[in-house]
Order: structure tokens, then C-alpha cells, then sequence
């Protein structure tokens, strides 16, 4: 699935912490650490494994707890419309 | 003219306020002008329009009906003109007050609607509507030792990544009588803010006349009866990112100019400069003068725990 | 456009349940929350929303100086004039709402004038109607002490009273606007003797007796479609033994801090005032506003 980010979110960094809002949703997200560092991987990676085999490089987590969190993550993202998914095969 | 520093700015005024702090005039242009002069009844081209006010690109008309009527121009001038039978002195609180707050809006630069004290060198700041007990909370800790920084207003700058400022408003409380009787600061008590209001100037025993980094902003609650049942009397809790965002921009000096100005993304670095800086957290209490020391020391302990020098600044 | 129908009522008349039972008329399944009714914007007193609306500290106003700004603030509403910062209070889930073409506001200021002579609520220009919610005075008034934690002799003296007044302290600033009452019987006199809004009576014990019928009344004076089942389970979501749970659980956020009993919904019976009340409150109360209460029919059967 190509995952895109949507939206017109606005983003302040907070140390390693990202502050997001949208005028049109009138919603605000807070993203912790893991989540700012998959928001900012949206931005060239467009593919969920793509996603999951960099963080397994740059974070101490085991694949499938890996898997899970970002799987959960971007149904999050999703559901306050900050990606779109596309049914369609990356590759 | 009259000459002051008031939130950063340099003011020249033919309207004296008292409660500001002093400015020699300097040979450089002030940044605002304040003069007496012929305001409209109608603004041309206005966008947006309330009952008394009228918003136009960067002009404001704003009618304190009966009182005093202004024209907020482009970020630099406020043009006043009395109502009926209203004294100058009587229509200056609003000039410098919602005329003022208004400009600074204008300005794109980011407003809170704060009272705000030193603690250790660093500016903490009260959030909240009017009646939320803002300068109340301020004059008390004033009497402790801690020094005034702002009564009303409280301009932010610094936001874009550097250290964020917290900018004075004023070198007096403004005080309603009751506060003056319960908090004991009749000695210290000058005229009134208008002359039929019970509402008086008070000399803070300490002050800074120059901006302070931000510290932590705390929104005040009052503990009412769904608290009172819990038994928790005075309660501070830290907000997370989004809810901290969400109070920063609802704190705004009038939160509705920050959507018709589209601010929300200035509000937005603002309160992410707050969160670097220290925090935002909702400090609910009761709101008695008995439960006054109750409150302080809560605050107290918290300014321990989040690292802020004990002590006065 | 979307005009204001004022629900208004001396203090402890019923207000708040009344405002519970419209808002459950379009609850769909759980009841509508004790304190998420009562939003600013929703009180015509409300500080905040003045400060808002106007752009002006109301605390720098004397009580007749925003009395004087407040018919335009409310005609300007009821205009609906755009402004992308105003949130329909009913949100975004009561679109089967058969009241949503109006801003159900509460207030309990009289039916006044301004110093410039305009009616204070902004008059026919800012209001399609008026609800007027009226109970009792015998059982106002141990509510009433019970509220302001006074005695049952000083909730009576400011039932005769027709200077008294909410919110009107001038050494501190209340948390709304000043709201004049004229007493008990100068309250209701000002809402029924005015002309310029018409107005709906809802009885207290009308509403106690059968919730769905006096309900039905009322939307058929709006104008709105009144479902016999709608009605009725709102009655059902708003009884007052649900309330008191919810009280108990939460607290309710528009009680005062203190209270005698420590609960804001005391008793919702009528004719409780027989238990409580002294012969001699009694009869001062009756000889105060006897010819107000005979217009209500609330003297008719004492005889």
C-alpha cells in the first residue's frame, strides 16, 4: 500500500516531539519520539516495511512489537485523515 | 507626549496612563503612536464585523459605546475619540487595554491573556478568562516576594526556535477591592482604573521593566463540585502536546482574532516554544481567598520539582 | 439567521432541567450530560462570551455600561452574521434536533430596559420567544436558601425584594454579567407585561406532573414538530433520579461551591414546600406575591 501524507497539517518540532494541527480538521495530534521519526519517514518512504526496516535500524525493538506499533500508528494517523492509503502495490 | 515601554513596544502617547512604565523618548521613531483624533462610525471595506466592531486588512474599529471609540491602524497607531461625556482619563484603560491587545494581534506577533510573575529570573504566567482570577493569583504571589511582570497581557516573543521572552505589560496590579482587603495591600493601593469602578492600581513591592524567559504558563481552574467530591482541592497536572496547543490558542488575548487573522500556525510555534521552555499545566483550585496559601504552596513545591530557582528574581 | 428563544426563569424555577429535557429531545441513545448542556455561549449573562462577542473587558464596564452594549451583542447573534469562529453550540450530532433552528439561551435577568431605553435582551429584533419557566414561589424559596447555603427568612426577604439582583457586587468581579430579578413577582411581571417577544408559560409542576405533554406544548408553540415518542424519551433521560446519580458521580459544574446540602438538584417534587415550611414564611411569602400566584393558579386551591 503507498501511504501518503494528506491534509493541511501544520508541525512544530518539541525536542524530539511533534506538535501537529489542522485548520480544516480543527484537530491537534501530539507525536512522542517513534511517531515524529515515522512522520518525518513519510515524507521519502512511501511503503509500511520500508517504514518498519528503517526504525528496526535506528531503534532497540523487536520486529513484531515493531510491526504492530507502526501498523497502529498509521491506522491513527489515518483516522484524524494525516495520511490517505492507496490500495495500490508499491514496487 | 507621554512615553512608555509596554510589551516590548515603544509607545508615544497624548493619552497619559497610569500603572505603565516610563520610556525617555529617545531619538528614534516610537514603534506605536497614540493620538487623539476623529474616529469614524463605520469602517469601509470591513470583512469582519461584531456589534461594536468592525475589522477591515489591518484596521480595527472597536466602540466602548458611550465611552470612547478608536481606530487600531496597521499595527503602529491607535486613533481615539471620546463618547458623550467620557473623560480621557476615564476611556484610557481601553485604549491601552483592548486597543493595545488588539494591536498586538495585528502585529502577527502572539498575545496571551495572562497575568505573569518571576520566579528565580524566569516568567511564569496565569491563563485564563476574565474572572479566572489571574491578577488575583499574581498580586498574592507579588506580596510573597515574587516579582510583577504583567497584570493583563502578555506578549511572546522568541518563538520561531530562540529563547522565548515574556514581554511586561505594566509596572502595576489592578485590583478589585475585595482582593485589596483579602490579600491586605491597602498601603500599597493608588487611584482607581476608571472613576466608578472599585477597581484600584496597586504598587507590586518588586517588578522587572525587562522581558524574562518563559518558565511554564499555567491555566487556572476552578475545583468546583465534581473536584470537591474527589477531594482533590488544589491539583496541577501537565498538559500534553495537543491539549497544550489547544490552551496556548484558546489563551490567545481575544482567542477569536487568532482564526479571523489566520494565527492558528503562530499559535502553533508559540505553544512549541512553551513546551521547550518549561510546560503548560492546568492548576485548578478553589476560588477563595482562604484556600490562597493552599494554592502557593502547591506552586511552590511544583516550581521545585520542574527544576525553577526557589526565591525571588 | 438563527433567532434566540430565551428560556427564562427565576433562580431554582427548573431552568436547568428544562434545558436538560430540550437537549435529550435529541439524544439518541445515552442522556445528555448534566454538564455538557451548559456551554457559554448557551447563558445570557455570561462574562466570557461579552468579553468575546465584544472585543471589551466587561470587567472595566460598570453593570449599566454593559447592560447598555448587551441588545446589540444579542441581535448580532441572532443575525448569525458569519463568523467562522462561532461553533454551533448543538454540535455535530444533533442534526435530527427539532429545535435546531433556534439558540435556546438561559437567562434569568427580568424583562429590563437599558439606560438608553432599549428592552436589555435586544428585544423582537434578537428573539423569536421567550419560555418562561415558573414554579412555585413557597417551593423557590427553600431551594433558593438551599443554593445560596442562606436562611429560609433571607431567601424570602430577596424574593420581596425588587431591587435584588445577581452577579451585582461592585468591589470584585462576578463570573457573569449583573442580572436584575425585581424580586419574585416583579420578574415574572416584566417577561409577561412586556410586548415585544411573545411568551410561552411553562409551569414547574405542569412539567413535574406530565414531562412530555408540557414538553409538546412547548414545541408546538415554536412551531416545531412535537413526536409523542420523541417526547417521552426524553422525559424518560432526564428524570430526576438520573440526575442525582449523575450529581453524585460528577458533581454538577453550575452549582455553587458550597451548599447547605451539597447537591444542586434537591428535590424535584412539587408542593414540598408543605414539609418545610413555617407558618409564618408561608404567610409572608403569600402576602408578598399573592397577585402574581393567583395568575399562575398557584393560591386557586388553598382556599
Amino acid at each position: 500500500m503507498a501511504i501518503r501524507k494528506s491534509g493541511d497539517w501544520l508541525c512544530a518540532r518539541v525536542g524530539d516531539e511533534v506538535m501537529m494541527m489542522s485548520a480544516s480538521q480543527g484537530s491537534y495530534i501530539g507525536l512522542d519520539t517513534t511517531g515524529a521519526r515515522i512522520w518525518d519517514l513519510l515524507d521519502t518512504l512511501a511503503d509500511e516495511d520500508a517504514i518498519c526496516a528503517q526504525l528496526l535500524e535506528e531503534f532497540e525493538v523487536g520486529e513484531v512489537q515493531c510491526r504492530t506499533e507502526v501498523g497502529a500508528f498509521l491506522d491513527e494517523l489515518e483516522r484524524h485523515k494525516a495520511i490517505t492509503r492507496d490500495a495500490v502495490q508499491a514496487g | 507626549m507621554f512615553h512608555y515601554i509596554l510589551s516590548g513596544l515603544r509607545v508615544a502617547s497624548d493619552l497619559a496612563m497610569p500603572g505603565l512604565i516610563d520610556a525617555d523618548p529617545g531619538p528614534a521613531p516610537p514603534d506605536v503612536r497614540i493620538c487623539a483624533g476623529d474616529v469614524p462610525l463605520t469602517l469601509e471595506g470591513a470583512t469582519h464585523t461584531g456589534a461594536n466592531w468592525q475589522m477591515a486588512a489591518d484596521r480595527i474599529l472597536l466602540r466602548v459605546p458611550g465611552i470612547v471609540r478608536m481606530l487600531i491602524d496597521g499595527g503602529h497607531a491607535i486613533t481615539w475619540q471620546c463618547e458623550e461625556s467620557t473623560t480621557p482619563a476615564d476611556a484610557a484603560i481601553f485604549v491601552f487595554g483592548s486597543g493595545f491587545g488588539l494591536l498586538i494581534h495585528l502585529q502577527q506577533r502572539c498575545i496571551m491573556h495572562a497575568s505573569a510573575i518571576a520566579v528565580g529570573g524566569r516568567a511564569v504566567l496565569f491563563c485564563g478568562p476574565s474572572g479566572a482570577g489571574k491578577s488575583t493569583l499574581a498580586a498574592a504571589l507579588g506580596a510573597r516576594g515574587y516579582g510583577h511582570i504583567a497584570d493583563d497581557q502578555c506578549v511572546l516573543s522568541g518563538i520561531e526556535g530562540g529563547e522565548v521572552l515574556v514581554h511586561p505589560d505594566g509596572r502595576a496590579h489592578k485590583l478589585w477591592e475585595q482582593a485589596i482587603a483579602k490579600l491586605d495591600l491597602a498601603e500599597r493601593s493608588g487611584p482607581p482604573i476608571r472613576t466608578a469602578l472599585r477597581k484600584f492600581f496597586v504598587q507590586p513591592t518588586s517588578g522587572s521593566h525587562a522581558a524574562l524567559p518563559l518558565a511554564a504558563i499555567y491555566i487556572l481552574g476552578e475545583a468546583r463540585t465534581p473536584e470537591l467530591v474527589r477531594g482533590e482541592r488544589v491539583a496541577i497536572s501537565a498538559l500534553n502536546l495537543a491539549d497544550a496547543a489547544i490552551a496556548v490558542r484558546l489563551n490567545a488575548y481575544r482567542p477569536a482574532m487568532v482564526e479571523r487573522l489566520g494565527q492558528a500556525g503562530l499559535y502553533l510555534q508559540a505553544a512549541a516554544g512553551v513546551m521547550r521552555a518549561g510546560g503548560v499545566f492546568r492548576l485548578v483550585r478553589p476560588m477563595a481567598f482562604d484556600a490562597m496559601d493552599e494554592t502557593i504552596a502547591a506552586l511552590a513545591a511544583h516550581w521545585e520539582e520542574i527544576g525553577l530557582a526557589e526565591g525571588v528574581a | 439567521m438563527k433567532p434566540i428563544v430565551w428560556l427564562a426563569s427565576f433562580p431554582k424555577s427548573g431552568n436547568t432541567w428544562l434545558r436538560l429535557l430540550l437537549a435529550n429531545l435529541a439524544a439518541t441513545g445515552e442522556p445528555c450530560g448534566i454538564n455538557a448542556i451548559g456551554t457559554a455561549r448557551a447563558l445570557a449573562s455570561s462574562r466570557q462570551w461579552f468579553d468575546e462577542a465584544s472585543l471589551i473587558a466587561s470587567g472595566l464596564l460598570t453593570a449599566e455600561e454593559s447592560d447598555r452594549m448587551r441588545p446589540a451583542l444579542y441581535r448580532h447573534i441572532a443575525a448569525g452574521a458569519a463568523d467562522p469562529t462561532e461553533n454551533d453550540e448543538a454540535g455535530p450530532d444533533r442534526g435530527d434536533d427539532p429545535l435546531r433552528a433556534w439558540r435556546l439561551v438561559k437567562t434569568h435577568d427580568a424583562w429590563t430596559r437599558t439606560t438608553t431605553g432599549e428592552p436589555l435582551l435586544g428585544g423582537r429584533a434578537a428573539a423569536r420567544a421567550a419560555m418562561l419557566i415558573v414554579r412555585d414561589p413557597r417551593d423557590v424559596v427553600a431551594s433558593l436558601a438551599n443554593h445560596n447555603n442562606s436562611s429560609l427568612d433571607e431567601a424570602a426577604a430577596l424574593m420581596g425584594d425588587p431591587r435584588s439582583a445577581l452577579a451585582s457586587r461592585a468591589d470584585r468581579q462576578p463570573l457573569q454579567l449583573r442580572q436584575q430579578l425585581l424580586g419574585w413577582s416583579g420578574f415574572h411581571a416584566s417577561w409577561l407585561d412586556q410586548s415585544d417577544v411573545p411568551v410561552h408559560l411553562v409551569r414547574y409542576e405542569d412539567l413535574q406532573a406530565d414531562a412530555p405533554a408540557a414538553l409538546g406544548a412547548l414545541l408546538t408553540a415554536l412551531g416545531a414538530p412535537a413526536d409523542p415518542a420523541r417526547l417521552a424519551r426524553a422525559a424518560e433521560l432526564s428524570a430526576f433520579e438520573r440526575l442525582q446519580a449523575q450529581e453524585a458521580e460528577s458533581g454538577f459544574r453550575e452549582g455553587p461551591v458550597r451548599m447547605a446540602t451539597g447537591r444542586f438538584f434537591r428535590s424535584g417534587r412539587s408542593g414540598g414546600w408543605r414539609e418545610e415550611l413555617s407558618v409564618e414564611l408561608r404567610a409572608k411569602i403569600e402576602a408578598d406575591h399573592s397577585p402574581m400566584m393567583r395568575r399562575f393558579g398557584y393560591l386557586d386551591d388553598e382556599a
